[in-house]
């Protein structure tokens, strides 16, 4: 609809041809309309804070890339991208929300493609505040494992979509987020565990 | 944890998850080649696997059909014997129980009977209980249009069944589909339906579980009402049907159900209003499929479903085969209007907004059908929005401008034919968003629509807000005119970031032109409104240059004028406005850019002028619009501040008398115009001399701009501190002086701070007024509260005057040479030394 900002065209451009030194650039340019977006998306419901990121992330990617373009096959990398980004957001989100509301209960962000069996939870409440920590020292530990994490949960991306952004089967990938689960559950000590019965 | 660990973790997870579940943890636990801490750790990780593989999802979307899922009997005969009948096959099931058909053995005809049972595997008291309640309700109900009950018992195990008449006949949806029904015979078919449920209602029984499977269609045209399944009388208890909410159609189901708010007719309403949605646009109101729990409860408790020719919009193709209709687009013209109006009014969130009973509903249809006006329209928020907006928008004592009312504007929108359809659709889209603002503002509906004009307008910015990103378009026009309420209703703010970027987009777009004038012109108006002078002066001059002589930039360069204090450059620029107004002679517009001439003159001391523009132009309203008409009432009342400089006193009360009356019957007692009739009034009191009813009028008026535009607004807290200063000077009592002084200071605390300009000046008043009693403690800390820093820089200088007066008399402070170089702390007589001498008459050091 809108002609995609100049910067932004011109960085995906070099980034299309296989630049991949443009990434980091590319991720400061897309923050603050991905913050813009997620704000504009995020809707008040009981307290949560609900985002659709793979909603988002497909407006940013027809928005930005040109239609000749829709086929293109780097798309999941693009998300790739875009999961990262999306992922300070919804941090930097969440503590702007917090540091409001700090004293009166947390403030949670929902994201809707977050299901009961993919992401340790309270209720319908996620602390992407702890998921965020959770995530650095896994991170740490094996950067692919976390890798998949945030594609799955920032991007809204599958296990196939993870693969070809990662270069990687979908059963590994499969296995790796089935651990990661487990850990983040156990790290974020949500889901009732041994110790609860 | 290292990573080499952490990995070994990873592959022992793996190689556990290859074994089966019963017999991982064994497997852990034998393999003693790890060591323990690891062993412990691989341990916890398979049982959060285990925890999270199984943990249920509780969607309320699934409620319904929850019970039937984590059963796993397949469709067979009951086990159990049924006493006179042999049963045939089972031929449904629902939340509570299963359906049979079945041949009643001892009978003469051998007629085909329904035999529900309950679900053995639910067999719980409540569920029991439930069931029994329901035989003696179905025998209590007689109706042709309900499924009658024919017999009730135990099975050979106790499980209790009722018998009831076998219906042979379609599901209502796919009967009218079938049949290709027009609208005037669905809604005769939904008629039926209403009158069966009146019929429950008057014997105090609520269905409680409506919905379209629950709709049959006899081969002859009439319509049967199955299972009372979880139907409960109007008189027994709440908690009665607390078991019973799992079993609920939730599609159908009013949202007060998820509180478990007690049954009554309303909730039957609700589900009738959603199965008449899905029966006219093929579509019930709200999708849940793929829905998170809090979606669902979302939508059910605060959004309201689309309009219904937007349901019917979304997908054509696929409600037109749903439907059974050939032509989609035909059907979504006549689902427009009155039959929205009537659908959105049975699904209410707020079960008292809803028709209050079945035959309300029918007698709307009726009316429909009869082409009268329904009552649906009249009823809920586009119209208190309407009287909102009417009640507020006129009388801002700062209000100069020309404003187009948004409603107005939408209404018009939604009633001309000839407007594009696109149009239409967005205005129906920016009416929904403004009404939820009302909504919003006012979520419990105590306040009967009286809440004050800035709840509504916050509420409203953060629903434009969330448009930005999807809907650009629809997002600048309501923040257009939001920013258009907002400065009629004298409460602009200095930044509105939500009009800078509709501007944004709008210029980058660039195809709407007028769209881009209109942001434009706003933006300067704001800017006026707010005394950004030389930013307005700008934008103006920018707007001036495409468009020299447009009346509305005419204007506002005219308000730019009079706020600049130089009145008598307004005057020709003011009058210039009006006469390329003269075509729309007659409509509001050109009234308000009427009343800007004679402001300007009036300003410019020029009052005999403005008497006659004034004047001449009632003369033309009363002729064109009747004396009574609220523009010709608002006219006079302008020309009381005329009147007043003229010194005619008496001519002005009498005139402010009469028109309270007057506005009254048109804006009611608590709106912003009367508050301003009734500081009009005040100040005519006051210049008669008639101190103690001036105080009055002017409290009073305190009264309706609070209720109005709140609290914080400046005219309430303007209108307060002048009743209080009048009641101090005739000596009233102090208890209400004080109370006035108090709300008066409040107000302007939270609007501009506690340590600004005018807080200060109102404090330096009050706390006169006490120390004039004699009250010299509490005048001390009226005058320096703590933890106030006042704005000294931003006071004028003949305040900064009386509060070192005020200081000199109350602190008694030293010299200031004696003093130089004390830092303020919390003992106020410090604090107040050292603010006399930072007040001292020469300039304070800078830095």
């Amino acid at each position: 609809m809108t002609e995609p900002d100049g910067n932004i065209t011109a960085l995906l451009g070099r980034w299309r041809e296989g630049d991949r030194s443009v990434e980091r650039d590319l991720a400061l340019e897309l923050y603050p309309v991905l913050y813009r977006m997620a704000r504009a998306q995020v809707r008040h419901g009981d307290g949560a804070l609900t985002l659709s990121p793979t909603e988002l992330v497909s407006e940013v990617y027809t928005r930005l890339l040109p239609k000749r373009d829709a086929a293109w096959a780097n798309r999941a990398q693009f998300f790739a991208v875009c999961a990262t980004v999306l992922r300070r957001v919804v941090v930097d989100y969440q503590r702007e929300q917090g540091a409001e509301k700090r004293g009166s209960g947390m403030v949670f962000v929902e994201i809707s493609t977050v299901n009961d069996d993919d992401m340790p939870r309270t209720g319908d409440q996620v602390d992407w505040l702890a998921v965020d920590q959770a995530l650095k020292r896994l991170e740490a530990l094996d950067p692919d494992v976390a890798r998949v994490v945030e594609l799955r949960l920032f991007a809204g991306l599958g296990n196939e979509e993870i693969g070809d952004a990662c270069a990687s089967s979908v059963a590994t990938v499969g296995r790796q987020w089935r651990f990661a689960r487990a850990w983040l559950a156990e790290q974020l000590e949500i889901v009732a565990g041994p110790d609860e019965g | 944890m290292k990573a080499d660990v952490f990995r070994r973790l990873q592959r022992l997870f793996d190689e556990a998850l290859a074994h089966p579940a019963e017999t991982r943890i064994e497997w852990c636990q034998g393999r003693v080649d790890i060591d323990a801490a690891l062993r412990d750790q691989l341990v916890r990780l398979l049982l959060r696997d285990q925890n999270l593989a199984t943990a249920s999802t509780r969607h309320p979307a699934s409620l319904g059909t929850e019970a039937l899922e984590h059963c796993a009997d397949v469709i067979r005969l009951p086990q159990q014997r049924i006493p006179r009948y042999e049963v045939l096959e089972e031929i449904g099931r629902g939340g509570m129980g299963r359906v049979f058909r079945a041949l009643r053995q001892d009978a003469v005809d051998k007629n085909e009977v329904a035999i529900k049972m309950v679900r053995r595997e639910l067999m719980q008291e409540p569920v029991l209980k439930r069931f029994l309640v329901e035989r003696r309700l179905l025998a209590a109900l007689d109706h042709p249009g309900i499924a009658r009950l024919l017999d009730a018992g135990e099975a050979s195990d106790g499980t209790p069944f009722v018998a009831m008449e076998l219906v042979r006949g379609l599901p209502l949806l796919r009967h009218c589909a079938q049949q290709s029904l027009d609208l005037r015979a669905r809604l005769g078919l939904f008629r039926q339906v209403l009158a069966a449920v009146s019929h429950a209602h008057r014997n105090l029984i609520v269905h409680r579980d409506i919905k379209p499977a629950n709709v049959l269609v006899t081969h002859d045209g009439c319509t049967k009402l199955l299972d009372f399944g979880i139907a409960k009388p109007l008189t027994a208890p709440a908690q009665d049907t607390a078991t019973a909410e799992r079993y609920l159609t939730p599609l159908y189901a009013a949202p007060e159900l998820l509180s478990g708010a007690p049954a009554n007719v309303t909730l039957d309403v609700y589900s009738l209003g959603a199965l008449l949605y899905e029966l006219l646009s093929g579509r019930p109101p709200f999708e849940f499929e793929g829905r998170s729990a809090a979606e669902v409860e979302r939508l059910l408790l605060s959004t309201p479903p689309d309009p219904l020719d937007q349901a019917v919009a979304s997908d054509p193709a696929v409600v037109a085969a749903r439907l059974g209709v050939p032509d989609p687009w035909n059907w979504r013209r006549a689902l427009r209007g009155d039959l929205n109006a009537i659908v959105q009014r049975a699904l209410r969130k707020e079960a008292e907004q809803r028709y209050a009973s079945v035959e309300q509903l029918d007698a709307d249809i009726e009316r429909y059908l009869r082409h009268e006006p329904v009552h649906a329209s009249g009823l809920h928020a586009p119209y208190r929005l309407r009287k909102f907006v009417s009640r507020n928008r006129v009388a801002v004592a700062t209000c100069v401008g020309a404003t187009l009312a948004i409603l107005v504007a939408l209404m018009l929108a939604l009633g001309q034919a000839r407007i594009a359809r696109q149009e239409r659709d967005r205005a129906h889209a920016a009416l929904a968003v403004l009404s939820d603002s009302f909504k919003a503002a006012d979520p419990m509906q105590l306040s009967g629509g009286a809440f004050s004009a800035r709840q509504v307008l916050d509420a409203a910015s953060r629903r434009v807000d969330a448009l930005d990103a999807t809907q650009p378009r629809l997002h600048g026009e309501l923040a257009a005119e939001l920013a258009d309420v907002r400065i009629a209703l004298g409460m602009a703010e200095s930044g509105d970031p939500a009009l800078a970027r509709a501007l944004d987009w709008a210029v980058r777009d660039g195809s709407d032109a007028a769209l881009i004038r209109r942001l434009r012109l706003l933006n300067a108006r704001r800017l006026v409104a707010t005394l950004a002078l030389p930013e307005a002066d700008r934008a103006l001059t920018e707007l001036e240059q495409s468009d020299p002589d447009a009346a509305d930039v005419l204007a506002e360069r005219a308000h730019y004028w009079l706020v600049q204090a130089r009145p008598e450059l307004a005057v020709p620029l003011a009058q210039r406005a009006l006469q390329s107004l003269e075509s729309q002679r007659g409509s509001l517009l050109h009234a308000e850019a009427a009343w800007q001439p004679a402001e300007a003159q009036h300003k410019a001391g020029r009052n005999e002028d403005a008497r006659i523009t004034l004047d001449s132009l009632l003369d033309l309203q009363q002729r064109s619009l009747g004396a009574q008409h609220p523009r010709s009432l608002i006219t006079r009342l302008r020309r009381i501040d005329v009147l007043l400089a003229l010194k005619e006193a008496e001519l002005a009360l009498r005139e402010s008398s009469e028109l309270i009356v007057a506005l009254r019957e048109h804006y009611g007692g608590e709106s912003s115009v009367i508050a301003l009739a009734l500081a009009t009034q005040a100040s005519a009191l006051a210049a008669n001399r008639r101190h103690a009813e001036a105080a009055d009028s002017f409290e009073a008026a305190g009264v309706a701009y609070a209720a109005s535009l709140g609290a914080e607004h400046k005219n309430t807290f303007r209108v307060r501190f002048n009743a209080a200063r009048l009641l101090q000077h005739i000596g009233a009592d102090p208890a209400r002086i004080d109370r006035l002084f108090e709300d008066a200071i409040a107000g302007a605390s939270s609007a501009h701070g506690a340590g600004s300009p005018i807080a200060t000046y109102f404090r330096i008043e009050y706390s006169g007024a006490k120390s004039a009693r004699g009250d010299t403690n509490s005048a001390r800390r009226i005058l320096l509260p703590p933890d106030v820093d006042l704005d000294l820089s931003a006071m004028s200088t003949a305040n900064r005057e009386s509060l070192r007066r005020h200081l000199s008399t109350l602190f008694k402070p030293l010299p200031c040479a004696a003093s130089a170089g004390a830092a303020p702390d919390s003992a106020i007589e410090t604090r107040a030394q050292h603010l006399y001498c930072e007040l001292a008459p020469a300039p304070p050091e800078p830095g």
